[in-house]
Protein backbone atom coordinates (compact mmCIF):
# COMPACT_ATOMS: atom_id res chain seq x y z
CA UNK A 1 0.00 0.00 0.00
CA UNK A 2 1.39 3.44 -0.84
CA UNK A 3 2.53 5.30 2.21
CA UNK A 4 4.71 8.23 3.18
CA UNK A 5 6.42 9.66 6.24
CA UNK A 6 6.35 13.36 7.09
CA UNK A 7 8.11 15.39 9.76
CA UNK A 8 6.64 18.84 10.39
CA UNK A 9 6.94 21.62 12.95
CA UNK A 10 4.01 21.21 15.31
CA UNK A 11 3.42 24.94 15.86
CA UNK A 12 3.89 26.51 12.44
CA UNK A 13 3.19 23.44 10.29
CA UNK A 14 6.48 23.88 8.42
CA UNK A 15 7.37 20.76 6.44
CA UNK A 16 10.86 19.55 7.37
CA UNK A 17 11.00 16.10 5.77
CA UNK A 18 8.74 14.42 3.22
CA UNK A 19 9.59 10.87 2.20
CA UNK A 20 8.01 11.36 -1.24
CA UNK A 21 11.10 13.41 -2.10
CA UNK A 22 13.10 10.27 -2.82
CA UNK A 23 13.77 9.26 0.80
CA UNK A 24 13.56 5.81 2.34
CA UNK A 25 12.79 4.93 5.93
CA UNK A 26 12.50 2.14 8.47
CA UNK A 27 10.64 1.58 11.72
CA UNK A 28 12.38 -0.56 14.36
CA UNK A 29 11.35 -1.41 17.89
CA UNK A 30 13.89 -0.65 20.59
CA UNK A 31 12.52 -1.50 24.02
CA UNK A 32 9.58 0.78 24.76
CA UNK A 33 10.50 3.09 21.90
CA UNK A 34 10.26 2.90 18.15
CA UNK A 35 13.16 4.21 16.11
CA UNK A 36 12.13 5.89 12.88
CA UNK A 37 15.15 6.20 10.60
CA UNK A 38 14.89 8.30 7.46
CA UNK A 39 17.66 8.04 4.85
CA UNK A 40 18.74 10.62 2.33
CA UNK A 41 17.86 13.68 4.43
CA UNK A 42 19.87 16.78 3.49
CA UNK A 43 22.03 18.46 6.11
CA UNK A 44 19.91 21.61 6.37
CA UNK A 45 16.71 19.62 6.89
CA UNK A 46 18.36 17.29 9.37
CA UNK A 47 19.64 20.24 11.36
CA UNK A 48 16.22 21.91 11.33
CA UNK A 49 14.54 18.78 12.70
CA UNK A 50 17.11 18.43 15.48
CA UNK A 51 16.79 22.12 16.33
CA UNK A 52 13.00 21.75 16.71
CA UNK A 53 13.03 18.26 18.22
CA UNK A 54 10.73 19.25 21.08
CA UNK A 55 8.04 20.49 18.67
CA UNK A 56 7.62 17.86 15.98
CA UNK A 57 4.64 16.23 14.32
CA UNK A 58 5.80 12.90 12.87
CA UNK A 59 3.34 11.16 10.55
CA UNK A 60 3.01 8.01 8.51
CA UNK A 61 0.13 8.14 6.05
CA UNK A 62 -1.24 4.92 4.56
CA UNK A 63 -2.94 5.82 1.29
CA UNK A 64 -4.74 2.81 -0.19
CA UNK A 65 -5.78 2.85 -3.84
CA UNK A 66 -9.39 2.33 -2.76
CA UNK A 67 -10.51 3.36 0.70
CA UNK A 68 -9.87 6.15 3.14
CA UNK A 69 -6.45 7.38 4.21
CA UNK A 70 -5.17 6.05 7.54
CA UNK A 71 -2.94 8.41 9.47
CA UNK A 72 -0.44 7.50 12.15
CA UNK A 73 0.97 10.22 14.39
CA UNK A 74 3.97 9.58 16.64
CA UNK A 75 4.91 11.33 19.89
CA UNK A 76 8.60 12.22 20.25
CA UNK A 77 8.41 13.97 23.62
CA UNK A 78 11.83 14.13 25.27
CA UNK A 79 13.24 11.13 23.40
CA UNK A 80 16.38 11.38 21.26
CA UNK A 81 16.39 12.90 17.81
CA UNK A 82 19.69 12.82 15.92
CA UNK A 83 21.10 13.47 12.48
CA UNK A 84 24.19 11.86 10.99
CA UNK A 85 25.41 14.20 8.26
CA UNK A 86 27.91 11.71 6.84
CA UNK A 87 25.19 9.09 6.37
CA UNK A 88 22.43 11.67 5.67
CA UNK A 89 20.41 9.73 8.20
CA UNK A 90 17.81 11.21 10.56
CA UNK A 91 16.73 9.10 13.53
CA UNK A 92 13.69 9.91 15.69
CA UNK A 93 12.82 7.95 18.82
CA UNK A 94 9.08 7.92 19.46
CA UNK A 95 7.29 6.58 22.50
CA UNK A 96 3.67 6.33 21.37
CA UNK A 97 1.41 6.38 18.37
CA UNK A 98 -2.12 7.49 17.58
CA UNK A 99 -3.77 5.92 14.56
CA UNK A 100 -6.74 7.83 13.18
CA UNK A 101 -8.93 8.01 10.12
CA UNK A 102 -9.89 11.58 9.19
CA UNK A 103 -13.03 10.33 7.48
CA UNK A 104 -14.34 9.19 10.89
CA UNK A 105 -14.32 12.80 12.07
CA UNK A 106 -15.82 15.96 10.59
CA UNK A 107 -14.10 16.77 7.30
CA UNK B 1 8.75 48.25 28.29
CA UNK B 2 5.77 48.16 25.91
CA UNK B 3 6.21 46.56 22.45
CA UNK B 4 3.34 47.39 20.11
CA UNK B 5 2.37 45.07 17.24
CA UNK B 6 -0.21 46.88 15.13
CA UNK B 7 -2.92 45.06 13.21
CA UNK B 8 -1.28 46.23 9.98
CA UNK B 9 2.07 44.73 10.97
CA UNK B 10 0.92 41.21 11.82
CA UNK B 11 0.39 38.41 9.32
CA UNK B 12 -3.08 38.66 7.84
CA UNK B 13 -4.58 36.07 5.51
CA UNK B 14 -7.70 35.20 3.56
CA UNK B 15 -8.14 31.62 2.41
CA UNK B 16 -11.81 32.17 1.58
CA UNK B 17 -13.26 29.82 4.20
CA UNK B 18 -10.78 31.08 6.81
CA UNK B 19 -9.74 34.67 7.36
CA UNK B 20 -7.79 36.26 10.14
CA UNK B 21 -4.44 37.16 11.59
CA UNK B 22 -1.49 35.49 13.26
CA UNK B 23 0.22 37.58 15.93
CA UNK B 24 3.06 35.01 16.26
CA UNK B 25 4.65 32.72 13.67
CA UNK B 26 2.04 30.22 12.50
CA UNK B 27 1.14 28.30 9.35
CA UNK B 28 2.88 29.79 6.36
CA UNK B 29 4.03 32.81 8.40
CA UNK B 30 7.43 32.15 9.90
CA UNK B 31 9.61 34.81 11.48
CA UNK B 32 12.31 33.36 13.75
CA UNK B 33 12.27 36.68 15.67
CA UNK B 34 8.55 36.35 16.42
CA UNK B 35 7.84 32.90 17.83
CA UNK B 36 7.01 33.42 21.49
CA UNK B 37 6.41 35.76 24.42
CA UNK B 38 7.31 33.77 27.49
CA UNK B 39 5.27 30.57 27.26
CA UNK B 40 2.83 32.13 24.79
CA UNK B 41 3.34 30.78 21.27
CA UNK B 42 0.15 31.47 19.27
CA UNK B 43 -2.51 34.18 19.13
CA UNK B 44 -4.73 33.70 16.11
CA UNK B 45 -7.84 35.80 15.47
CA UNK B 46 -9.75 33.48 13.12
CA UNK B 47 -13.09 33.80 11.35
CA UNK B 48 -14.38 30.51 9.90
CA UNK B 49 -17.15 30.42 7.29
CA UNK B 50 -20.34 28.44 7.89
CA UNK B 51 -19.90 24.66 7.75
CA UNK B 52 -16.12 24.98 7.30
CA UNK B 53 -13.24 24.22 9.64
CA UNK B 54 -10.16 22.17 10.41
CA UNK B 55 -10.27 18.42 9.84
CA UNK B 56 -8.64 15.89 12.16
CA UNK B 57 -5.16 16.98 13.20
CA UNK B 58 -2.80 16.34 16.13
CA UNK B 59 -1.39 18.42 18.96
CA UNK B 60 1.08 17.66 21.72
CA UNK B 61 2.67 19.43 24.69
CA UNK B 62 0.65 22.61 24.29
CA UNK B 63 -2.20 24.24 26.22
CA UNK B 64 -4.68 25.34 23.56
CA UNK B 65 -7.42 27.81 24.47
CA UNK B 66 -10.25 28.82 22.17
CA UNK B 67 -12.30 31.90 23.10
CA UNK B 68 -15.41 32.23 20.94
CA UNK B 69 -16.24 35.87 20.18
CA UNK B 70 -19.26 35.27 17.93
CA UNK B 71 -20.96 32.33 16.27
CA UNK B 72 -20.43 28.68 17.26
CA UNK B 73 -17.35 26.48 17.41
CA UNK B 74 -17.64 22.69 17.54
CA UNK B 75 -14.79 20.53 18.86
CA UNK B 76 -14.46 16.74 18.62
CA UNK B 77 -11.45 14.69 19.69
CA UNK B 78 -10.09 11.15 19.94
CA UNK B 79 -10.52 11.27 23.74
CA UNK B 80 -14.30 11.17 23.22
CA UNK B 81 -15.01 14.85 23.87
CA UNK B 82 -17.57 16.71 21.77
CA UNK B 83 -18.49 20.31 22.57
CA UNK B 84 -20.05 23.37 20.99
CA UNK B 85 -19.28 26.83 22.33
CA UNK B 86 -20.76 30.28 21.69
CA UNK B 87 -19.80 33.69 23.08
CA UNK B 88 -19.17 33.23 26.79
CA UNK B 89 -17.71 29.79 26.09
CA UNK B 90 -14.08 28.75 26.51
CA UNK B 91 -12.50 25.51 25.27
CA UNK B 92 -9.17 24.29 26.67
CA UNK B 93 -7.23 21.32 25.38
CA UNK B 94 -4.12 20.15 27.22
CA UNK B 95 -2.49 18.19 24.42
CA UNK B 96 0.16 16.48 26.58
CA UNK B 97 1.39 13.24 24.99
CA UNK B 98 -0.96 13.75 22.08
CA UNK B 99 -4.54 14.22 20.98
CA UNK B 100 -6.36 14.40 17.67
CA UNK B 101 -9.18 16.88 17.18
CA UNK B 102 -11.35 18.73 14.71
CA UNK B 103 -12.66 22.27 15.02
CA UNK B 104 -15.40 23.51 12.76
CA UNK B 105 -18.31 25.90 12.39
CA UNK B 106 -21.52 23.85 12.55
CA UNK B 107 -23.76 26.77 11.59
CA UNK B 108 -25.33 26.82 8.13
CA UNK B 109 -25.27 30.60 7.85
CA UNK B 110 -23.26 32.33 10.58
CA UNK B 111 -19.48 32.68 10.62
CA UNK B 112 -17.63 31.97 13.85
CA UNK B 113 -14.94 34.31 15.14
CA UNK B 114 -12.56 33.03 17.78
CA UNK B 115 -9.26 33.73 19.42
CA UNK B 116 -7.08 30.65 19.48
CA UNK B 117 -4.19 30.84 21.93
CA UNK B 118 -1.38 28.32 22.50
CA UNK B 119 0.85 28.22 25.56
CA UNK B 120 3.70 25.91 26.47
CA UNK B 121 2.66 23.88 29.50
CA UNK B 122 4.36 23.93 32.88
CA UNK B 123 5.19 20.24 32.47
CA UNK B 124 5.58 18.27 29.25
CA UNK B 125 4.54 14.67 28.70
CA UNK B 126 1.34 14.67 30.76
CA UNK B 127 -1.84 12.81 29.86
CA UNK B 128 -4.00 14.80 27.43
CA UNK B 129 -7.23 16.36 28.66
CA UNK B 130 -10.03 18.65 27.52
CA UNK B 131 -12.53 20.88 29.25
CA UNK B 132 -14.96 23.66 28.53
CA UNK B 133 -16.20 26.50 30.67
CA UNK B 134 -18.55 29.42 30.50
CA UNK B 135 -18.36 32.93 31.88
CA UNK B 136 -21.22 35.45 32.20
CA UNK B 137 -20.70 38.15 29.52
CA UNK B 138 -22.49 40.65 31.76
CA UNK B 139 -19.57 40.36 34.20
CA UNK B 140 -17.15 41.76 31.61
CA UNK B 141 -18.43 45.34 32.05
CA UNK B 142 -15.97 47.72 33.66
CA UNK B 143 -13.49 45.12 34.84
CA UNK B 144 -10.95 42.48 33.86
CA UNK B 145 -12.72 39.16 34.39
CA UNK B 146 -10.49 36.07 34.76
CA UNK B 147 -11.73 33.36 32.40
CA UNK B 148 -8.73 30.98 32.33
CA UNK B 149 -6.27 30.48 35.21
CA UNK B 150 -3.97 27.99 36.89
CA UNK B 151 -6.64 27.36 39.50
CA UNK B 152 -9.99 26.76 37.86
CA UNK B 153 -13.36 27.45 39.38
CA UNK B 154 -17.00 27.53 38.36
CA UNK B 155 -16.52 30.29 35.80
CA UNK B 156 -12.76 29.97 35.28
CA UNK B 157 -11.23 27.24 33.11
CA UNK B 158 -8.04 25.72 34.50
CA UNK B 159 -4.80 25.57 32.52
CA UNK B 160 -1.51 23.79 33.16
CA UNK B 161 0.62 26.92 33.21
CA UNK B 162 1.24 29.75 35.69
CA UNK B 163 -0.94 32.37 34.00
CA UNK B 164 -4.34 34.05 33.86
CA UNK B 165 -6.41 35.17 30.87
CA UNK B 166 -8.72 38.12 31.50
CA UNK B 167 -11.43 39.58 29.26
CA UNK B 168 -12.92 43.02 29.83
CA UNK B 169 -15.23 45.65 28.41
CA UNK B 170 -14.57 49.29 29.23
CA UNK B 171 -17.02 52.01 28.28
CA UNK B 172 -15.89 55.28 26.69
CA UNK B 173 -13.58 57.14 29.09
CA UNK B 174 -13.44 54.35 31.64
CA UNK B 175 -10.07 53.69 33.29
CA UNK B 176 -8.62 50.84 35.23
CA UNK B 177 -5.19 49.92 36.55
CA UNK B 178 -3.73 46.42 36.26
CA UNK B 179 -1.14 45.60 38.90
CA UNK B 180 1.52 43.10 37.91
CA UNK B 181 4.12 41.29 40.00
CA UNK B 182 7.76 42.09 39.36
CA UNK B 183 9.29 39.73 36.82
CA UNK B 184 6.06 38.81 35.07
CA UNK B 185 4.81 39.66 31.59
CA UNK B 186 1.58 41.15 30.25
CA UNK B 187 0.08 40.48 26.80
CA UNK B 188 -2.89 42.53 25.57
CA UNK B 189 -4.98 42.01 22.43
CA UNK B 190 -7.70 44.52 21.55
CA UNK B 191 -10.75 43.06 19.86
CA UNK B 192 -12.91 46.20 19.64
CA UNK B 193 -12.73 49.93 20.26
CA UNK B 194 -9.72 52.05 21.18
CA UNK B 195 -7.59 51.58 24.26
CA UNK B 196 -4.84 53.81 25.58
CA UNK B 197 -2.05 52.41 27.73
CA UNK B 198 -0.20 54.60 30.20
CA UNK B 199 -1.70 57.67 28.49
CA UNK B 200 0.72 57.08 25.66
CA UNK B 201 0.26 53.94 23.51
CA UNK B 202 -3.03 53.86 21.57
CA UNK B 203 -4.40 50.49 20.47
CA UNK B 204 -6.83 49.92 17.60
CA UNK B 205 -8.70 46.65 16.95
CA UNK B 206 -6.29 43.85 16.08
CA UNK B 207 -3.37 45.57 17.81
CA UNK B 208 -1.47 43.74 20.53
CA UNK B 209 1.23 44.63 23.03
CA UNK B 210 3.89 42.67 24.88
CA UNK B 211 4.77 44.32 28.19
CA UNK B 212 7.59 43.69 30.62
CA UNK B 213 8.97 45.51 33.66
CA UNK B 214 5.77 47.41 34.40
CA UNK B 215 4.11 46.88 37.78
CA UNK B 216 1.13 49.23 37.33
CA UNK B 217 -0.50 49.52 33.92
CA UNK B 218 -3.14 52.19 33.35
CA UNK B 219 -5.77 51.30 30.75
CA UNK B 220 -8.14 53.97 29.37
CA UNK B 221 -10.95 53.30 26.88
CA UNK B 222 -10.78 56.11 24.31
CA UNK B 223 -13.78 54.42 22.73
CA UNK B 224 -15.72 51.53 24.26
CA UNK B 225 -13.19 48.74 24.29
CA UNK B 226 -13.26 44.93 24.40
CA UNK B 227 -9.88 43.50 25.32
CA UNK B 228 -8.01 40.40 26.37
CA UNK B 229 -5.18 40.75 28.91
CA UNK B 230 -2.96 37.81 29.80
CA UNK B 231 -0.73 37.64 32.89
CA UNK B 232 2.28 35.46 32.01
CA UNK B 233 5.45 34.33 33.75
Amino acid sequence: MPERVLVKHSVTGRMFVNSTEGLTYSFDKKGDLTLITIYGVSADKGAAVVEHKSELNVFRFEEPEAGPIIKHWYYVGENPVSYDEAEQCLTLSVQSEIEYRPDQYWE
Amino acid sequence: MIQLYTADSVHRFDHGWLKGSHVFSFGDYYDPENTAFGPMRVCNDDTISPEKGFGAHPHSDMEIVSIVLSGTLRHEDNLGNVAESTFGGIQRMSAGTGAIHTEHNPSKDEPVRLLQLWFMPRTRGTAPSYTTGRFDPAKLEGRLLPVVATEGSEEVVDIAQDMTIYLGRLSHGQELTFRQETGRRIFIYLMEGQLQLEGDVLLQPGDSVRIEEINELKLTAVESAFLMLIDLP
